[in-house]
């Protein structure tokens, strides 16, 4: 194995991305790794990603861990998506989808936008110039 | 209406910022040479060098989502300006090609000669 390589990881914080990270680093693919979560990660995930780390002894190779709420796409200054995909419209107007479906679909949503005002209020000097009409 | 301009060009920085800064392995904000620019938003950042004058070298890692919030903004010789020698779809990791992994070793070698 390659030592001393560092590693990025900018994913959402899925249970499957999860046991990868946890399996490439049990794997000693790289060192040190630095963590990066698109959207804030639910604590009982987080806690079972702690516990299997410390199963599999990769708790050294852990430099960081952050929530980045960087779960949209800016196309143009003015201009930001959700990727939420082409036929998020269709299941939301339509009237036979489940309940749960879009309650996933809303938490998306929320989500996404908490992540831009986030982001928007992390750098911007004026953070309420958002809020301002135009 | 036309502050609106500037605001939205500062939003831009900002998310950008963001980015870069993860890219930076979030260290303290890296402030561009041109400070001194009364124009600039002081919000960019620059590559982190080490010290052989190179970009720290690192291994970039997505998934979908991931990949599309990076492949807006920077394009692959982006990356390798900000010190990415290469960048992995999370999915295939388990089947990574045997090329990629001699990329790597030949990038080692080279550093440490």
């Amino acid at each position: 194995m390659i030592p001393d390589v560092p590693v990025v990881y900018l994913v959402e914080p899925t249970v499957a991305n999860l046991q990868i990270i946890n399996s490439d680093l049990s794997r000693n693919l790289y060192s040190p790794a630095y963590i990066n979560f698109l959207s804030s990660i639910p604590r009982p995930l987080l806690e079972d990603f702690a516990s299997q780390s410390v199963e599999n002894g990769t708790t050294e190779h852990l430099a960081q861990i952050f929530d980045q709420y960087l779960n949209f796409i800016v196309s143009e200054p003015d201009l930001f998506s959700l990727g939420m995909g082409n036929d998020s419209y269709w299941t939301i107007s339509s009237t036979k989808a489940a309940d749960d479906i879009l309650d996933k679909y809303i938490e998306r949503i929320v989500s996404g936008l908490f992540s831009v005002v986030v982001t928007m209020g992390r750098h911007s000097f004026n953070s309420l110039g958002i809020l301002k009409p135009d | 209406m036309s502050c609106t301009s500037a605001t939205s060009e500062r939003r831009f920085d900002a998310w950008t910022a963001s980015i870069e800064k993860i890219l930076n392995l979030n260290r303290q904000n890296q402030v561009s040479d041109d400070q001194n620019d009364t124009q600039s938003t002081g919000v960019t950042q620059t590559p982190l060098l080490g010290s052989d004058g190179e970009p720290i070298w690192k291994v970039l890692v997505f998934d979908n989502l991931g990949r599309d919030v990076i492949s807006s903004i920077l394009q692959v010789d982006d990356l390798r300006a900000w010190g990415v020698t290469i960048h992995l779809y999370a999915e295939t990791i388990h089947s990574t090609p045997l090329a990629s992994i001699l990329l790597l070793e030949e990038l080692t070698l080279i550093n440490r000669s």
